[in-house]
């Protein structure tokens, strides 16, 4: 599932806060928002992580030895 | 009603002490379930796990007692942006998606028992082979040490009367209770005890947490008191600057590529008993960060609005400082903080013990039967593999007591991290890409590993927020597929020239 680490990808750059005003105090029940934000990348990293586990294909060939070295 | 005056009473000693030596029970139980006297099973628990004890004992190599202390800790230093650890323990789940399930189906073929023995069937050298068990001991040795000294922290931090003392006898007491059911049952009795102590820590540290929203107020009574009363602690609520940014960014590959490579961690994959299992597991794994990482960044913060001022080694008991006032608050609370530290405390066992089984394993399979005696017999191995443990264990003691005020979790944590990531494109890139040569992959492992100690030690754990580790893992990367694509172009050449002088004969 190849797709996936393009979602891999932007979550990580959402979910690291550089983009935010440094003095930026606005939150959300006592949470910055940044903290959300960070939070819900996470959560959605997990979700894809999830999706890769059950609903894709696992390359699993060890039959093939891999590579054979010099 | 009768509070505790001091938070490690002799009440709690004896509940503490009944807990720990259950362990030894679960050892015996272990030694009892043995079906071969072979290494296989002592290391691997015969034929593997299934998902239900796979997904705990996964769990327990991410997620000890030490991890939650630590985290907390960190969190009290630098505030909110301890957040990272959620996005780099999901990474380590993510970086395991890339070569675990090959590996398990390689092992389950191969017999495979150490990491080495993928690297001595994928490469057959055994100049590479003793590199790498070399950075596997040494980082799973500093990574006991932590365990160790977590121990260490966690009942200092409880006692009130000499902390020096519940350190040094915690540590030396402990160690050896930990060596005795580990030589009795191996993983089998590791991973039951990972069972046990990750299901109590987990709930313990729940009502922890929901104990401490009663007392303090949530993190909205939290996030008030850093802005009027600590108003030095502010910049801990607020955005990251960039330099902290890049270290988060540093963080995610480093500890997600060396968190999937911990040598107890493949030998678990190893472990499964079906892709079936491994696969349900990883699944679960995916969203445990989100559980134990914010319950822990959650107690961090609650702690620094509360008990500002703690200096930086003290920092790390920011969890015992906080769950000592939960303990004196009710009798529900001394309860829950006596059980949460029981479980703690085991949990780092079970966790150190992991990685004691792994160097032991190391050392006697990788290292004496795959270089020093290579007629040696399993019976002698096993029993050598125990004996090996209580060696390692008396010298990690030492160090663990010898370091007590020099060292936080944490950088502990780091320098492991530095050195494990040298061996990702040995693994990632050897099963993953079968143009992977041999020698490339041996010198840009010892480049990288040069680059990464010789930073560290001159005192430049990161640079430019990155840490060592990673600038060490682009140079030792970039020697393995330069010159793998090198050596593939030559082997071609010399295939062509070979088959136009043969023409050229017929």
């Amino acid at each position: 599932m190849k797709w996936a680490w393009v979602f891999y990808v932007i979550l990580l750059v959402v979910g690291v806060p550089w983009y935010w005003r440094s003095d930026d105090l606005s939150n959300l029940l006592g949470v910055p928002h940044w903290v959300w934000v960070a939070v819900a990348c996470s959560f959605l990293a997990s979700l894809v992580t999830l999706a890769i586990v059950f609903a894709g294909k696992w390359e699993t060939d060890a039959n093939e030895r891999p590579g054979s070295g010099e | 009603m009768m509070l505790a005056s001091t938070p490690l009473d002799p009440k709690a000693v004896g509940v503490i002490s009944v807990y720990i030596l259950s362990m030894l029970l679960i050892g015996w139980w272990g030694y009892r379930a043995r079906r071969e006297n072979t290494l296989r099973d002592f290391y691997l628990a015969g034929k593997g796990f299934g998902f239900f004890v796979l997904v705990f004992t996964l769990f327990a190599t991410q997620y000890s007692g030490n991890t939650m202390i630590g985290f907390t800790g960190k969190t009290y230093r630098i505030g909110y942006a301890w957040i990272m650890c959620l996005h780099f323990m999901t990474a380590i789940i993510v970086f395991y998606l890339l070569f675990a399930p090959r590996l398990h189906c390689l092992a389950k073929k191969e017999k495979f028992i150490t990491p080495v023995d993928f690297l001595q069937h994928r490469f057959g050298s055994t100049a590479l082979n003793l590199v790498a068990s070399t950075v596997l001991i040494v980082a799973l040795g500093n990574y006991l040490l932590s365990q160790l000294m977590a121990i260490g922290r966690a009942l200092e931090g409880l006692a009130t009367d000499n902390p020096k003392q519940a350190y040094l006898y915690g540590v030396v007491i402990l160690a050896i209770i930990m060596v005795i059911y580990e030589s009795l049952g191996g993983l089998r009795a590791v991973a039951w005890t990972d069972v046990i102590q990750g299901a109590i820590m987990t709930i313990g540290f729940i009502f922890l947490v929901v104990l401490i929203f009663q007392k303090f107020g949530g993190l909205g009574t939290a996030l008030e008191k850093i802005m009027t009363e600590n108003r030095t602690d502010t910049l801990k609520v607020m955005p990251p600057p960039a330099s902290r940014c890049r270290e988060w960014f540093s963080y995610i590959f480093l500890v997600g590529m060396g968190g999937a490579l911990y040598p107890q961690a493949i030998q678990r994959i190893y472990a499964a008993g079906s892709l079936n299992s491994l696969r349900r597991s990883l699944g679960v794994m995916a969203f445990l960060p989100l559980l134990m990482s914010l319950l822990a960044v959650t107690v961090g913060i609650i702690t620094l609005a509360n008990f500002p001022g703690l200096s930086t080694i003290e920092s790390d008991r920011a969890l015992m400082v906080i769950s000592r006032e939960i303990q004196s608050a009710s009798q529900l609370g001394y309860w829950v903080v006596v059980f949460l530290f029981a479980a703690l405390l085991a949990a780092i066992m079970s966790t150190a013990d992991s990685a004691l089984l792994s160097i032991s394993s190391m050392i006697t399979k990788d290292i004496y039967a795959g270089i020093i005696n290579k007629t040696v017999s399993e019976q002698q191995l096993t029993r050598m593999g125990k004996g090996i443990s209580w060696i390692v264990v008396a010298i990690i003691v030492i160090l663990a007591i010898a370091l007590r005020e020099k060292a936080t979790i944490v950088s502990l944590l780091d320098r492991k991290f530095d050195l494990l990531v040298q061996l990702v494109p040995a693994f990632f890139l050897g099963i993953r890409w079968q143009r992977l040569q041999t020698r490339p992959t041996l010198y840009g492992l010892l480049i990288g590993l040069t680059i990464a100690i010789t930073l560290a030690a001159a005192g430049h754990g990161k640079l430019l927020n990155i840490h060592a580790g990673l600038w060490a893992l682009t140079a030792n990367a970039a020697i393995a597929i330069v010159g793998s694509l090198l050596c593939n172009q030559n082997n071609i050449n010399t295939s062509n020239r070979n088959n136009a002088e043969q023409h050229k004969k017929q």
